[in-house]
Parts: C-alpha cells; sequence; structure tokens
C-alpha cells in the first residue's frame, strides 16, 4: 500500500476578475514509504498548491488524498492540523523560520505543536545537520544556507512519514544548494520518511532517481501549459 | 514548548508595544487600587477615631467643627464654654469620663492643648490601648510647666525628655506672632497612637488657662469637653438637653456619625474619581486591542508559519488572548508599584495634615478584584485581534511578505 495515494484530485480558485481557475486537476498519484520523489514544474503551475493540499493546509474541492490509512482531504481542520504536526515535515522555499526563536528553539516548537517535546532529539537534530556550534542563534545570526539546514531540521523533529519540500534550494547558491539537497536527501533515508521535492530546477531534478513531471499528472496544469 | 513560552516570545518580539500598552494598564491598576484603598482606610480612619470618646460638649456651633477641632485638632475653635458647663457635664450620672482640654496656641505649627491627666490614665483611644508615655519619660505634672509630647510632634520637632518649648500664640505656626514667655520642659513622648494625639503637645489645662497673653476670662473657660458616656441611650438625652432644649452649648454624638457627614459631601468626588478610574481602565483595554489588532498584519506570515507546523487555530487563538492578558498582568504588576508610590505620598500628607495613618501595604479586596478585573478587560481586548489570527488563511499568509 502506497504511503501517499491522491485519486481524482482537484482544486480551483476564484480570480479576482470573479472567473473560477482549476490549478489542480491530478487523476492519480502515488508515494511509496521511504520513497525519494522530485516533482517537476514551471513557475505558477499548482506545485504549492499541490503541497498545501497533501499537507491539509488546503483542502481540495473533490478527490481523495490519503496518507497511509488516513483520509486526510476527509478530515476536520483541528484533525489535518495535528496529523500535519506529527506525520509531515515541510521545508519552504524561503526556510520560513521564526525571527524571535533560535534554531534550537524554532525545532522544540515544531515539536510543542505534534505534543511531544524531546530536547535531545532536536539537539541531535542540530548535530546532524552541521549546527551543533549554532543551537542559540537566531535565524538573523545565521546564513543562508544555516537556516535552510535549520529548517531540514525541524522538518524531521517528529519523526514525520512524509517530508514535503517546497523548492528547497530556490534561495541558496549553487553549493549551498547542492549541500542543502545531499543533507535532506539523507536525513529523510536515516529517519525512513518519503521525500517529495518539488522544483523547477533542473539539477535538482536531475539528483533524484524518479522524476514526476507534474503537467503529466496535473490535466490542469498541462492544459494551462498547452494554452501558453 | 509551552503555550506560555510562545507568548513570552511574542511579548519580546514587540517590545515596545509591549511596554506602552503595560503602561497604560499600570496606571490605570494603580490608580484603582490607590482610589479605592485611599478612600476606605481614610472613610475607616476618619469614622472611627474617636480618641476613645462618645461625644464632644463645645460652644455653640456645628457638630462638625466641634468634633474636627477637640478630635482631630483641625479647624478653628468655636469658642470657649465655661468651667461650670464643664463642672456640671461632668457630674451628670451619664457620663463616665469627661476631660476638659483647652488649645489656642502652637508650638512650630504642632497644636499645644491643655489637658488633665484623666485623658491619659482613664480613656483608651482604641480598645484595651491607652496612651502610653515611652520609657524613659512621665506624665506632667499638672502643677509644673511641663509637656508631653506626642510621637509625631515630638519626632518632627526633635524633642524628648528634657526638651524644652515657649509656645506662640495661635492654633497656625506664624514666627511673628507672639511667643509666650512661658517655657515648658518635655518630661516624655507618648507611644505611637496613630491617632491625632499624636500630633499634639500636651500641656497642664492651667498651663493653656493661664498663658500669659491670653485674657483672664480664659482662666475659667476650656475649649471644649470630651466625654465618655456611660450608655449610649445618655447620648440620645444629652442631644436633646444641649442641642434641642438648650441654645448655649454644642453636644457633639456620634462622633463617627458626624464625621461620616464631613465625608458624604464629598462623595461626588469618590464617584468622579472613580468613574476617571474606569475610563483609564477602558482606555488601557482599548490601546491593548489596538495595539495587537494593528500588529496583526504584520504577524500574519509568522501565524501561518506555525499553522504550516502544525498549531491549530484554537492555539493560535489562546497565545494571542493569552498575550493579551500577559500585557495586563505585567500592567498590573508595574500597577502595584505605582499604587505604592501614590498611597505612600498620599499617607505621608494624611499624617503630617492629621496624625491619621494610612497602611499601603494593608491587604484591601480591591487588590484581588480589580487585579481580576483589569486581567479579564486585557483578555477580552486581545479576542478581536485573536479572531483576526484565528481567521488567518494558512496559503496565502506564507505567500506573504515576511
Amino acid at each position: 500500500m502506497p504511503l501517499l495515494e491522491l485519486v481524482e484530485v482537484k482544486k480551483s480558485y476564484v480570480a479576482p476578475d470573479g472567473s473560477r481557475n482549476c490549478i489542480l486537476n491530478i487523476s492519480r498519484f502515488e508515494l511509496e514509504e521511504a520513497a525519494q520523489v522530485a516533482l517537476a514544474g514551471r513557475s505558477g503551475s499548482g506545485k504549492t498548491t499541490l503541497l498545501h493540499v497533501i499537507a491539509g493546509i488546503s483542502v481540495p474541492d473533490s478527490g481523495s488524498i490519503k496518507l497511509g490509512e488516513v483520509e486526510v482531504s476527509a478530515l476536520p481542520e483541528p484533525e489535518r492540523d495535528r496529523l500535519r504536526a506529527r506525520t509531515i515535515g515541510y521545508i519552504f522555499q524561503t526556510f520560513n523560520l521564526l525571527p524571535g526563536y533560535s534554531a534550537l528553539e524554532n525545532i522544540l516548537l515544531a515539536m510543542s505543536f505534534a505534543g511531544h517535546v524531546d530536547s535531545r532529539r532536536a539537539e541531535m537534530l542540530l548535530e546532524r545537520v552541521g549546527l551543533a556550534d549554532r543551537m542559540k542563534y537566531r535565524p538573523h545570526q545565521l546564513s543562508t544556507g544555516q537556516q535552510q539546514r535549520v529548517a531540514v531540521a525541524r522538518a524531521l523533529a517528529n519523526r514525520p512519514k512524509l517530508v514535503l519540500a517546497d523548492e528547497p534550494t530556490g534561495n541558496l547558491d549553487e553549493n549551498n544548494g547542492r549541500e542543502t539537497l545531499t543533507l535532506i536527501r539523507e536525513a529523510c533515508s536515516q529517519d525512513g520518511a518519503a521525500l517529495l521535492c518539488v522544483s523547477h530546477d533542473p539539477s535538482v531534478l536531475a539528483r533524484f532517481e524518479r522524476t514526476v513531471a507534474l503537467s503529466e499528472i496535473n490535466r490542469a496544469g498541462a492544459a494551462a501549459e498547452q494554452g501558453a | 514548548m509551552s503555550l506560555w513560552r510562545i507568548v513570552g516570545k511574542s511579548l519580546r518580539q514587540h517590545g515596545l508595544a509591549t511596554v506602552l500598552t503595560s503602561l497604560s494598564m499600570a496606571l490605570a491598576a494603580g490608580l484603582l487600587f490607590s482610589v479605592w484603598v485611599i478612600r476606605d482606610q481614610v472613610h475607616a480612619a476618619l469614622t472611627e477615631t474617636t480618641g476613645g470618646f462618645d461625644a464632644v460638649l463645645g460652644a455653640r456651633s456645628s457638630k462638625l467643627q466641634l468634633v474636627l477641632n477637640a478630635i482631630f485638632h483641625l479647624e478653628a475653635s468655636p469658642a470657649n464654654i465655661e468651667w461650670s458647663d464643664y463642672e456640671e457635664i461632668s457630674r451628670h450620672p451619664s457620663i463616665a469620663v469627661a476631660v476638659p482640654i483647652a488649645m489656642g496656641d502652637n508650638y512650630r505649627g504642632f497644636r499645644v492643648v491643655g489637658t488633665v491627666p484623666d485623658f491619659f490614665t482613664r480613656t483608651e483611644f482604641a480598645p484595651s490601648r491607652k496612651y502610653r508615655v515611652r520609657a524613659g519619660g512621665r506624665l506632667f505634672d499638672p502643677t509644673l510647666r511641663e509637656a508631653v509630647a506626642g510621637s509625631f510632634a515630638a519626632q518632627k520637632l526633635k524633642l524628648g525628655p528634657g526638651g524644652r518649648l515657649r509656645p506662640y500664640h495661635g492654633l497656625n505656626f506664624d514666627p511673628n506672632q507672639q511667643q509666650h514667655e512661658e517655657e515648658y520642659v518635655v518630661v516624655g513622648v507618648l507611644e505611637p497612637s496613630n491617632t491625632p494625639a499624636d500630633r499634639v503637645i500636651w500641656i497642664p489645662l492651667e498651663g493653656v488657662q493661664k498663658m500669659g497673653g491670653h485674657s483672664e476670662k480664659a482662666a475659667a473657660e476650656v475649649s471644649a469637653v470630651l466625654l465618655k458616656l456611660r450608655t449610649p441611650v445618655a447620648g440620645r438625652n444629652l442631644d436633646m438637653l444641649y442641642n434641642k432644649q438648650g441654645s448655649r452649648l454644642t453636644f457633639a454624638w456620634p462622633i463617627g456619625a458626624t464625621v461620616a457627614e464631613l465625608l458624604n459631601r464629598f462623595d461626588w468626588m469618590e464617584v468622579v474619581l472613580r468613574q476617571l478610574t474606569y475610563l483609564i481602565a477602558i482606555i488601557s483595554g482599548l490601546s491593548i486591542l489596538a495595539t495587537m489588532y494593528n500588529s496583526m498584519s504584520a504577524r500574519r506570515r509568522q501565524l501561518a508559519i506555525m499553522r504550516a507546523l502544525g498549531a491549530r487555530r484554537m492555539t493560535v487563538f489562546r497565545s494571542i488572548v493569552m498575550e493579551a492578558a500577559a500585557i495586563g498582568a505585567i500592567g498590573i504588576v508595574v500597577g502595584s508599584v505605582i499604587y505604592f508610590v501614590i498611597t505612600s505620598a498620599a499617607a505621608n500628607v494624611v499624617r503630617n495634615q492629621t496624625g491619621i495613618v494610612l497602611w499601603p501595604f494593608a491587604w484591601h479586596p480591591i487588590f484581588c478584584f480589580g487585579a481580576l478585573g483589569l486581567l479579564a478587560l486585557s483578555a477580552v481586548a486581545g479576542v478581536v485581534p485573536a479572531l483576526q489570527a484565528y481567521r488567518t488563511d494558512v496559503a496565502a499568509g506564507l505567500a506573504s511578505e515576511g
């Protein structure tokens, strides 16, 4: 049984002129446990929206999203929040570390939302991403590469089954991007978490054994691309 | 990481807003506590301060003037009464103790009052508490030019046993006024009683009556007679005798009720002060609301990140309400300091003017109810911004500029 299964998922939004635009129309997509898959798509193709509906941040208009045994799209919002906190790790392009919190506290905060704070594990994660000597640093005291490494550690804080990475190297230079991607992949492998990484960067996509073009699974995106 | 820790982080992150809104709440708390405590303590002190007496007999005047003059040593003396009036009332079967007092002089702003030793030996200024002379001193000999100083007067004038003083004419100090030739030796200082007696220099009755410069008539007069009744019913009979049937003397009874009349005249001021305090509290609450509401758009991304990490809407809502309550709590703590400053200053003024002591550290229910009320007001003020946070669209928030 796949870890993640999307069937006939549709998501649209209302444009400022009142028209309804379909951004996602996915007939089927599956991700096996501990698998690492890159999802390729150009800017505006619905990559982030897809990650949002998988994470339960947004609700699809129709269709089924199953994470293990759980039908995510059928869950009430508080349950989706809990599922996201405990089962999903999220890595953003812009890191999204909380500015008032130290590196360690950013991880502890993510743990607190899952209801289980483990300071030792938080420290261990920071050690693993090479920031043992930066635990007390605030985000503005860290380089962009270091900030994204904290974000990687935070995504793994609650031993997630699935890590969603949204253009994780988009704000990093080539070297930092390469190192960070390696770190994400290794960390997910070590923790047994599946990784779904969306990117439009060919150098990122080339590092994955399995790459799926969003246009292949997203009929709405394909239509948009054809029209473009 | 507990919700309180998250709240603490946010308070530090928005330090300036926290400080400013807390200060406005502190002002409200300080004023609220001060107005209530000072009002109640002054009310209690004035209505319960009787010096151990039930009534005052004096020249025809208002009862209030008589009580303020004879008990609180404030106001001018209405006029003197005959010695025979004192003798007559002291022999009345309803009277347990009658103590004559005479006044008209001061020593550097502190009244010099003539009385008899019964004032110290036969009366209790509070239940089971008599005036006592500090160790090393004694009561004055009524036949000699000796004085006993109240504790506050002694402290301010630096008078102790062996000290000497020459009274000035008049109840208010004026260095240009005539200073009497008679010199009195201080033979004792009273232990603090926290009554107006602490502000008085006590000398033998005859000393005032026969002070040089006073009229010869004064030698056979007293300013007032302090009375302790055998039964409360006696007060009604004497009230009838002196106030209704007579027209020469005034019988002020009961003392507490007479002072309460004065306080009732200032009820309007108390109402104004209370309304003002409520208004300041409401404005403080509104300032918390406005400050937090305005900061919500800046916090939108941060709230969205928390939600993306798994924070529930109610967690975000609670954190904002708790933050508002925490601002209120900080304000209450700082307000307590403001309260102590205000009441300590007020206590100093009241003691200097009346001898009555206020106790800033004494417990008052307003500390509990007022603090809870302000805390609730602050939390309620946080509800509107919390609702804004509750409704944060995570996807839109993540897409917004940090």
